[in-house]
């Protein structure tokens, strides 16, 4: 498949001037936050001198140009900071919380498509029917329904009313030390697969259920509604008519062809909608007691941990645009007249 | 003289349910096409011309209903078959089709090969991919398109409608269909290439002994190629008989406008000519002739009773008032 260069040079530069902007735009945010950094980092019963030193030792005394300077400087060298709140570097606890992070993404993601698109599918081909109708309610009442809402009403019915599922944490601890179980990629899935340990699979999938399904649930009803809106539209095209009349039977004209003119703009969106996920997944690593880049993101947030919360939101917006330039590349392969 | 009739349609109905009501848009057509034989029919935009072609290959779109008639193909009743008898053993094979809009007529995200070799491995059950792509590729020759190899391959961004409509006609007759609905095939390309596709259209019908119905809104493409014409208005016949015949001796009032509006080399006219009026609201019952608003030969009669069909010559039929006393 010829992708031209040119375009992903174009793609590469637009990253590098978003990045540039998101670590301006944060680092002024963290600034304007009216909270006295240097007290968390002296801890409680501090005394003023120590207070004082404190400021010295962050940069604090200094004009804020030189220390976005300071900032800069370290972010290229890969030196993030050390979090006031761990006393961790940063870097090393965002990349470690990473995995958590995009198995549950991925996972919900895979569970948005696989559902998302089909119901679409199904509902645009039997328009005004019933069918068509339960799914229009339901991709809207999804689409509007907040996430720590239905993710508490999950945990009470599903967790303490009936028992099915376990309520947080990714993996129970006592399996994993009874199992021998270790951590190779971080993705736990991956991971029990690899060693066949199939009891910890088992405890592994069970937990990401429910975070997963409360995550994919904005992702689903967007693609739900894209799928349909899309589908009608290709369906009334001319080419779908004349392939039919062509002879190609019309569920191969269905899935064959109109399926691709769909799927584009379909994962377009749900790129776009990566961003709205990451967000959706803060509260549900809360909630769900998930040690991902969310719930580090949140803890940072509450503690005033300027480091962390700038480091989590670059690395955030990094990952961000990293994924929505991917997606643009898969468009443009799928869609051959796409030229930046 | 007798011939096969290939396609016969009987008192065809077809009304498309819209918000805005129910619009007849076929009120009561018949045709006869016999074997090797080319019919044009020709009419206004909104006189039904196209939804006949779509209904005689099934296409028409989901609002269409068939109220009444038949549409009978070597005395298969095409009407009864189901949609997957009709995928299988008429659409492309029997009776196949091109519309007007060459960009419009292909998916966008595949290359027109893949389409093709997909109707040509749909209905010749070539299995072989390369057995596949060197009949493809015979096709594309077949309708005179330079370098076939690389059209094959390509976009349907990357050429041009001239060439689309080319590549669509090889497309339409890759399985040997014995009837081809063009429908407008030329309207929108330039006038050169209009010449080019109208020469290579009556190469094929006469090579493949092709039965044609051939839709315009143009009565010199029309007469251009085909044998018998056919004037449609607001779904309904006004005038049919052999080219010669129309163009000659055209007897409703409407084929006579219609042919002063051709313009003309060698004919000095100020300006184009130009029907007044338009087509009649086809929401509503139309009591009379559909014509008699904008003829100048109007009387009463034409506005309460719809015309019988008169024959007035060797197959020349004319739906019109006028001839009632001849």
């Amino acid at each position: 498949m010829p992708i031209n260069r040119e375009y992903i040079v174009k793609r590469a530069i637009s990253l590098i001037f978003v990045v540039l902007g998101v670590i301006v735009i944060t680092f002024i945010i963290t600034r304007v936050i009216p909270a006295r950094p240097e007290l968390l980092w002296a801890g409680p019963h501090a005394t003023i001198e120590q207070i004082e030193r404190a400021r010295r030792e962050l940069h604090l005394d200094k004009p804020i140009h030189i220390q976005l300077w300071y900032y800069f400087t370290d972010l290229f060298t890969g030196n993030w900071g050390i979090s006031w709140r761990t006393r961790m570097p940063i870097l090393p606890s965002i990349l470690g919380a990473l995995p958590a992070t995009l198995e549950l993404v991925v996972f919900a993601f895979i569970l948005a498509i696989a559902i998302g698109i089909p119901l679409g599918i199904s509902a645009a081909i039997r328009r005004g029917s019933s069918v068509d109708n339960i799914i229009r309610i339901f991709s809207v009442s999804g689409a509007s329904t907040p996430v720590f809402w239905l993710a508490l009403l999950l945990q009470l019915v599903l967790c303490n009313w009936l028992g099915l599922l376990p309520a947080a944490k990714r993996v129970d601890e006592y399996i994993v030390l009874s199992t021998g179980f270790r951590p190779i990629t971080g993705f736990y899935i991956i991971d029990s697969l690899i060693q066949g340990n199939m009891l910890v699979f088992i405890d592994v999938v069970k937990r990401i259920f429910l975070p997963a399904i409360v995550l994919s649930l904005y992702p689903m009803c967007l693609s739900i509604r894209m799928t349909r809106a899309l589908t009608l539209e290709v369906l009334s095209e001319l080419h779908v008519r004349s392939s039919i009349a062509w002879g190609i039977p019309r569920n191969r004209v269905l899935y064959r062809y109109v399926l691709k003119n769909v799927l584009a703009p379909v994962i377009a969106s749900l790129g776009l909608s990566f961003g709205y996920t990451v967000v959706g997944a803060f509260m549900v690593e809360i909630i769900f007691v998930w040690p991902g880049i969310g719930y580090y993101t949140a803890m940072s947030l509450l503690s005033y941990d300027y480091p962390a919360i700038i480091g989590c939101i670059i690395f955030v917006a990094i990952l961000y645009s990293i994924i929505n330039t991917i997606v643009d590349l898969i468009h443009a392969i799928i869609d051959p007249r796409v030229k930046l | 003289m007798v011939r096969d009739i290939i396609l016969s349609i009987n008192d065809l109905h077809i009304d498309y349910y819209t918000p805005d009501g129910v619009i007849r848009a076929v009120r009561g057509v018949s045709i006869e096409l016999c074997k090797g034989e080319s019919l044009c029919i020709v009419g206004e935009s909104g006189s039904g011309k196209s939804t006949i072609g779509l209904a005689t290959i099934r296409a028409l779109p989901q609002n269409a209903v068939i109220t009444r008639g038949a549409i009978l193909y070597n005395d298969i009743d095409i009407l009864k078959l189901s949609e997957e008898e009709m995928s299988k053993r008429v659409r492309g094979k029997e009776i196949s089709i091109v519309f007007q809009d060459p960009a419009a007529m292909f998916n966008p995200l595949f290359t027109v090969g893949e389409i093709l070799l997909d109707v040509i491995a749909t209905h010749l059950g070539i299995r072989d991919r390369r057995k596949a792509y060197e009949y493809g590729i015979n096709m594309l020759k077949l309708v005179e398109l330079p370098d076939p190899e690389r059209v094959v391959n390509s976009y349907p961004h990357e050429l041009s409608g001239g060439m689309l409509q080319r590549v669509a006609i090889a497309v339409a007759l890759s399985a040997n269909p014995k009837l081809l609905i063009a429908d407008e095939p030329t309207t929108m390309l330039d006038v050169t290439i209009q010449a080019q596709i109208l020469d290579l259209l009556k190469r094929l019908r006469n090579e493949l002994s092709l039965s044609m119905i051939f839709i315009t809104h143009n009565l010199g493409v029309a007469a251009e190629v085909c044998n018998r014409i056919m004037v449609l208005y607001a779904g309904t016949l006004f005038e049919e008989g052999y080219t010669e015949d129309i163009l000659t001796n055209p007897i409703h009032p409407y084929t006579r406008r219609l042919l002063e509006c051709i313009p003309r080399a060698g004919r000095r006219v100020s300006r184009l000519k130009f029907i007044p009026g338009t087509l009649p609201d086809l929401r509503t019952p139309i009591p009379g002739c559909p014509f008699a608003p904008r003829c100048e030969y109007t009387t009463d009669i034409c506005r309460k009773t719809p015309p019988p069909i008169y024959e007035v010559g060797y197959k020349h039929k004319v739906s019109c008032h006028l001839y009632q006393k001849r």
